[in-house]
């Protein structure tokens, strides 16, 4: 039901499209309002088209038609003189004062010669004009449009306990039923206003949520290469830490640092567009790789941070960093040919080098220098300097 | 009642209206505090029964004292009183379950079913004053329950109508309770009570709109803020300042005898041993530093971006080459190379710029940029501190 809806909504706003200048389509509340304006409009010519023709054609109404049928030509021709301005000047605040004013002083005229606020059956349309100015026109001409009818309903309250007998010229036959059409015709007009209203709601709020959502979003990840940023690498690093620390015995998971090596060159010969191509390749390769609960995040520049929670000792750390090496290290096809990048890989493993994270990302952080320093690829931490870990970087030399 | 959420989407009614917001906030359950929207929804609940409430006390009073048919008193006064215990218990349950979705049900029920029952003692659809306060009803619904709640009340309270339409062509007579001589009067009276609930409802609908498109518009003031800017220095980022760039140039290009612009820049010399020596922390706080003090040494037009790491770029308006730049790249070497308070003790680090001229070194962005680049590498490969592009020999400042 809702998608029939929705291609129906389709059709009926291109319809309201063509009266809207196209200067107005900058603003999408306006556009929106304006949107429904021209609706509105087109209802109220139907309306007043079909009480005309009714009024011409029923017997019922035949004494009424001298004064009613002027009134309605004269709604009608103002309601197509608003649509002209729309379209031609784009004036919404004009068209839509306009149709407003055209609605209340034909409900108020036709009220005040159909008996008065104490018979009239066309009065409680009156609800109709002031909902349509709170809409369309917002607070302000909402409270004014109140004010104002408060005001001549009062004022043709008193006239009428004073003595003053306001003319009745609904016609004998129609005025039997003219309460019962005139409170159908107001409820339908009344509710389909609270629809609009509510739809209206819905959809702000819908809008107002994605774009939270979208803040949410661009707060956590790094925008060129979508991974998390620095700040939510952190706090998730931390969350797995306080997860991990509660477990007996205590999960163990590795924290690695990798940073390319030959890849400012590439920036400062290239541009840095094409340096945003290698790092999205090189960061769509490393995600690819990662297993279900590890996640990696983007430290800013060409470093990257990983938590890899199926290394749980030197081994395999060697083992997955050969890997990643690979995959480092395999040709990126880019706009300005083929490039080519190194990495250099420091491990630290939770809890052995570190029980916490500032100790745990130094840690990562003087094994991916140690890394660098030796172009050995991968550094495993040990609390000792270099000479500890000869052995596997050796061993990764040799198989290159 | 300090409550975070609470405060930013109706403040402008809790500065005006302290005491009735209290009064209000008194029946809501914490849980409404979660959700902003919920929270102005169940606000204007309460509101409504309380009017509610106070309006059907006062019609107790005047069913009580003022002189009314026997009939309506004896039907009137315990309707009236029924209808504000269940109302008010409403409340109470509001308070302690948080029910929002039964107490709006509930509250539009009980109007419905006295504004029914009210019309159809007092004549019927077309002689009842009353029947025109029935258009209130599906608005409610509207508001309180959305979309489904409201099309059920429009199509039950539309159905009702036309059930008691049928019935009276269908020779049907309903009582009318209402004096002959009161009927005009009452009709006035019941005008302008059904004018005033409309009016009322449909500002309170216009005024929450705005709140929701006040909302929207600030989240989305903060995606673009985030979007556009460094999150760490808070400069514009390497996007956004190609932005201002590309605007900077057509804008030159429309006015080219205006006074031109160039285009330098920055990459800082010692950084990366302190990033490596001290941790990205104190790093941080060097780049912080270094870019308050080229937003502080900017002028009018300038504009200055982070391209990430440690390079800045800067648009400096009205300059051209000769006296003017050897100070200006001066004056921004010695900023740059000022000692830097860090948490780490005092660091200093010295920066390399390099200038491009529009027009002269390039006049489109990527021209422009590429020269830029190059003069800042040449004056770091030379270290001479700043060069402008194609400048022939190293710069007098050495």
């Amino acid at each position: 039901m809702s998608m029939n809806a929705t291609a129906d909504t389709r059709n009926v706003t291109a319809a309201a499209d063509y009266f809207i200048n196209s200067g107005m389509h900058d603003n999408p509340d306006q556009l929106y309002r304006a949107r429904i304006l021209v609706l509105t409009l087109f209802v109220q010519i139907g309306l007043n088209v079909l009480m005309m023709v009714g009024t011409l054609l029923s017997p019922l109404l035949s004494e009424s038609r001298y004064f009613s049928v002027p009134i309605y030509l004269a709604s009608i021709t103002a309601i197509v003189w608003s649509l002209y301005l729309l379209k031609v000047n784009g004036n919404y605040t004009i068209c839509c004062l306009l149709a407003i004013a055209q609605g209340f002083i034909a409900i108020v005229g036709s009220f005040a010669i159909t008996g008065g606020p104490n018979e009239s059956a066309v009065a409680q349309l009156l609800g109709v004009s002031c909902l349509m100015s709170y809409f369309f026109g917002g607070l302000r001409w909402g409270v004014i449009c109140t004010g104002v009818t408060i005001a001549i309903l009062l004022t043709m309250m008193l006239m009428q306990t004073a003595g003053f007998v306001f003319p009745q010229m609904t016609a004998e036959g129609f005025k039997p039923i003219a309460p019962a059409f005139m409170l159908i015709i107001n409820f339908f007009l009344v509710t389909a206003f609270s629809l609009i209203y509510e739809l209206t709601h819905f959809s702000i709020k819908k809008e107002r949520d994605r774009q939270h959502e979208k803040f949410v979003q661009l707060a956590k990840i790094d925008p060129l290469t979508g991974l998390a940023n620095r700040r939510i690498f952190d706090e998730m690093l931390a969350a797995r830490i306080a997860l991990h620390s509660k477990l007996t015995p205590v999960r163990s998971f590795a924290l690695c640092y990798l940073d390319l090596d030959k890849f400012k060159p590439i920036n400062d010969q290239f541009g840095h567009d094409i340096g945003d191509e290698v790092l999205n390749a090189v960061s769509t390769r490393l995600r690819s790789a990662l297993r279900g609960a590890d996640f990696i995040g983007r430290h800013g520049g060409d470093e990257f941070m990983m938590l890899l929670d199926t290394v749980h000792n030197a081994g395999t750390a060697a083992a997955l960093s050969q890997r990643f090496l690979q995959l480092v290290r395999e040709p990126i096809e880019t706009r300005a040919g083929t490039m080519q990048v190194d990495g250099s890989f420091g491990f630290a493993l939770f809890p052995l080098h570190g029980a916490d994270a500032a100790t745990l990302q130094k840690a990562a952080d003087s094994a991916m220098y140690e890394a660098k320093r030796a172009r050995s690829g991968f550094v495993v931490h040990s609390p000792q300097s270099a000479p500890a870990q000869s052995t596997q970087p050796a061993a990764d030399a040799d198989s290159k | 009642m300090e409550i975070p959420v609470a405060s930013d989407t109706t403040n402008q009614t809790a500065d005006s209206h302290g005491f009735v917001q209290r009064c209000m906030d008194y029946f809501l359950h914490p849980t409404f505090y979660g959700d902003p929207d919920a929270l102005r929804r169940a606000r204007i609940l309460v509101a409504t029964i309380g009017v509610t409430i106070v309006l059907f006390a006062s019609s107790l009073f005047f069913l009580t004292f003022a002189p009314v048919s026997a009939i309506s008193r004896t039907m009137g006064i315990p309707t009236a009183i029924i209808s504000m215990a269940i109302l008010i218990l409403l409340l109470f349950k509001l308070k302690r379950d948080a029910s929002y979705t039964l107490c709006s049900q509930v509250t539009v029920a009980i109007m419905s079913v006295i504004l029914v029952f009210a019309t159809l003692i007092t004549g019927g659809i077309s002689a009842s004053p009353i029947a025109q306060l029935l258009v209130t009803l599906p608005m409610m619904a509207f508001f309180f329950g959305g979309v489904r709640d409201g099309n059920s009340c429009a199509l039950i309270v539309g159905l009702l109508i036309a059930i008691a339409l049928l019935l009276e062509r269908n020779g049907v007579n309903f009582p009318q309770t209402i004096e002959p001589n009161d009927a005009g009067m009452m009709k006035s009276l019941m005008l302008l009570d059904g004018f005033c609930a409309v009016s009322a409802l449909a500002f309170v609908y216009e005024y929450a709109s705005r709140a929701l498109r006040s909302e929207r518009d600030e989240e989305h003031q903060k995606v673009m803020q985030l979007a556009q800017t460094d999150p760490l220095t808070g400069l514009a980022n390497r996007r956004m300042f190609d932005d201002m760039l590309i605007a900077r140039i057509a804008q030159q290009k429309a006015t080219p005898q205006a006074p031109s612009f160039a285009l330098c820049y920055l990459d800082l010399d010692g950084f990366k041993p302190i990033n490596d020596h001290h941790g990205h922390d104190v790093g941080d706080q060097v780049l912080r530093a270094i870019s308050i003090r080229l937003r502080s040494s900017l002028r009018g037009a300038d504009r200055v971006g982070r391209h990430g790491g440690d390079e800045f770029m800067m648009l400096l308006d009205q300059l051209a080459p000769g006296p003017a730049l050897e100070a200006t790249a001066q004056r921004f070497l010695k900023i740059i190379a000022a000692p830097i308070e860090t948490s780490a003790g005092l660091l200093s680090v010295e920066g390399s710029l390099g200038f491009a001229f529009f027009g002269q070194h390039g006049t489109d962005i990527e021209t422009l940029k590429k020269s830029a680049d190059a003069a800042m590498y040449d004056a770091k490969h030379s270290r001479v501190g700043w060069r402008a592009f194609g400048s022939p020999t190293p710069s007098a400042n050495t």
